[in-house]
């Protein structure tokens, strides 16, 4: 198994995986801190705004995100023809392991890095709220749960066919619709899963004056139930991912 | 030669997968634009320009770049798999006319997805926002705009998908393009960053002309970028040669 992962990580090397999960964070620093709070107020009230803000913009980037690293993970295997030769050389099992683990390994990292530009960003920016470590906490594990759930899912389609344009495509259509049910009435994001870290935020919008241009955000409870579910689709999708891979015809 | 090379990439597309993301894509930005125009009604007061930002807004700031992206690596996918790169490298042609070639058949593709994101905006405004009348002239020039913005984003993104091997790279760099696109566009650098062309050009969520008394300075940023994209991949192309 170590050196199953050993393995992949040698291939990640000149794939420069890790390249891809910094900017990912740069981007995301840059996204938000673009939207810095400007008065008291805000600043107030800004650990709120960013809450409310990280689970929209990840809609946006994670699915695209995940589809690269998954269809990467395997499309190195489907373009140099290895999956005959890796098959013969190691069980199945230890290089789906391998795979699997690499790639949470990566989501993983994301979502630390994601949470270290959430902190920087309070503190470059001043924000004067009292820093949430409990709704903190609840972001990251939503966020990790959904982005592993999608991992597998992309990695299913990459496993499925040769080529990884059907994975990212999915990623890409996914995001738009994620994107698109975080503004509809919130029973449609319960169908779009790529939306997930939507109605897991535990931020709402309480208040908003069009006139003043201010908002007020409030919290709700946490969607342990939304939760428990995207975990056990992920679990789910790892499942099928291993059965697609065991019964691969090479 | 060039127009065979034409033919040659326009056959790749035959039966392609990426007809499926063609179609989609702007469904998928038309329902949710129109859905969101007729939730907002008591705000938005300006009939066709308020669709038309609705449907406009995330498709060109985020999801037309990754289209094109997808588009512009499918292409690109085919000739880094097995030897195709040496048999290129190899084949009697200019290597600029591949580049030229592939960025045609992109360009078409590009200008089809535009009128099918327009036929859908006029269909959805006749059909469900109950208009009366036909959009005004200017949103087709918005849209025709919009294209002669995105032909730096194409000729951007057949660069990065010829340089970078990956399928998904590419594509990826193109949302986060977008992102930056709308972060430069929203300081009123549109012009300084291919990404921003496009979103410009369409006028996305903007009710009055970003580009007003503009027209120049946008068309020379266009060309700009563009030429400085084939330069570029001129020179990369001059230098690449096969790998044994």
């Amino acid at each position: 198994m170590l050196q199953a992962l050993h393995a992949e990580w040698q291939k990640a090397h000149r794939r420069h995986d890790l390249v891809l999960c910094f900017g990912f964070a740069v981007i995301t620093y840059l996204w938000l801190g673009s939207t810095a709070p400007t008065g008291a107020d805000e600043r107030a009230n800004a650990y709120s705004a960013l809450f409310y803000a990280v689970p929209i913009i990840n809609t946006i980037l994670l699915p695209v995100m995940m589809a690269v690293l998954a269809s990467r993970l395997w499309d190195v295997e489907e373009k140099g023809c290895t999956a005959k030769l890796l098959y013969t050389l190691q069980s199945r099992r230890s290089l789906f392991l391998g795979k699997a683990v690499f790639g949470f390994g990566e989501v993983a990292l994301m979502v630390i890095l994601e949470a270290a530009v959430i902190v920087v960003l309070g503190r470059t920016q001043g924000y004067t709220e009292t820093f949430p470590a409990g709704q903190f906490a609840y972001l990251n594990t939503c966020t990790l749960a959904v982005s592993t759930m999608l991992y597998f899912s992309e990695l299913l389609l990459a496993l499925w066919f040769r080529n990884p344009l059907p994975a990212v495509c999915t990623g890409i259509v996914g995001a738009l619709l994620g994107l698109f049910s975080a503004f509809m009435p919130p029973a449609a994001g319960y169908f779009v899963p790529w939306g997930y870290y939507v109605p897991l935020c535990s931020y709402e919008v309480k208040v908003w004056d069009q006139a003043a241009h201010t908002v007020t955000y409030g919290t709700r409870p946490f969607n342990w139930e939304l939760l428990t579910f995207t975990v056990g689709l992920a679990v789910f999708l790892f499942g099928v991912c291993w059965r697609v891979m065991r019964n691969k015809e090479v | 030669m060039l127009k065979r090379c034409i033919l040659a990439e326009s056959r790749k597309l035959r039966r392609s997968p990426i007809w499926l993301l063609f179609f989609v894509m702007p469904l998928i930005s038309a329902s949710y634009g129109t859905f969101n125009y007729l939730q907002n009604l008591e705000i938005l007061h300006e009939r066709w320009y308020s669709l038309w930002t609705q449907h406009t807004l995330f498709y060109s700031m985020l999801f037309f770049p990754a289209m094109v992206a997808a588009y512009a690596a499918y292409l690109w996918r085919l000739e880094h798999l097995g030897h195709n790169w040496n048999l290129i490298m190899a084949a009697p042609v200019p290597p600029l006319d591949l580049f030229f070639a592939k960025f045609c058949v992109v360009c078409k593709l590009a200008l089809l997805t535009q009128v099918w994101e327009l036929t859908l905006f006029v269909a959805c405004g006749k059909l469900f926002a109950r208009f009366g009348d036909w959009p005004p002239v200017e949103l087709v020039v918005f849209a025709l705009r919009g294209t002669l913005g995105a032909l730096a984003v194409i000729a951007a993104q057949l660069l990065l998908a010829m340089v970078i091997r990956s399928f998904a790279v590419p594509i990826f760099l193109a949302i986060v393009g977008g992102i930056a696109g709308m972060l430069l566009g929203s300081k009123g650098y549109s012009l300084l960053w291919p990404y921003c062309l496009m979103q410009a050009g369409m006028n996305a969520n903007r009710s009055e002309d970003v580009l007003a008394g503009q027209a120049v300075q946008f068309a020379a940023a266009s060309a700009l970028w563009l030429a400085a994209m084939f330069v570029i991949a001129y020179l990369l192309l001059k230098e690449r040669d096969v790998k044994a």
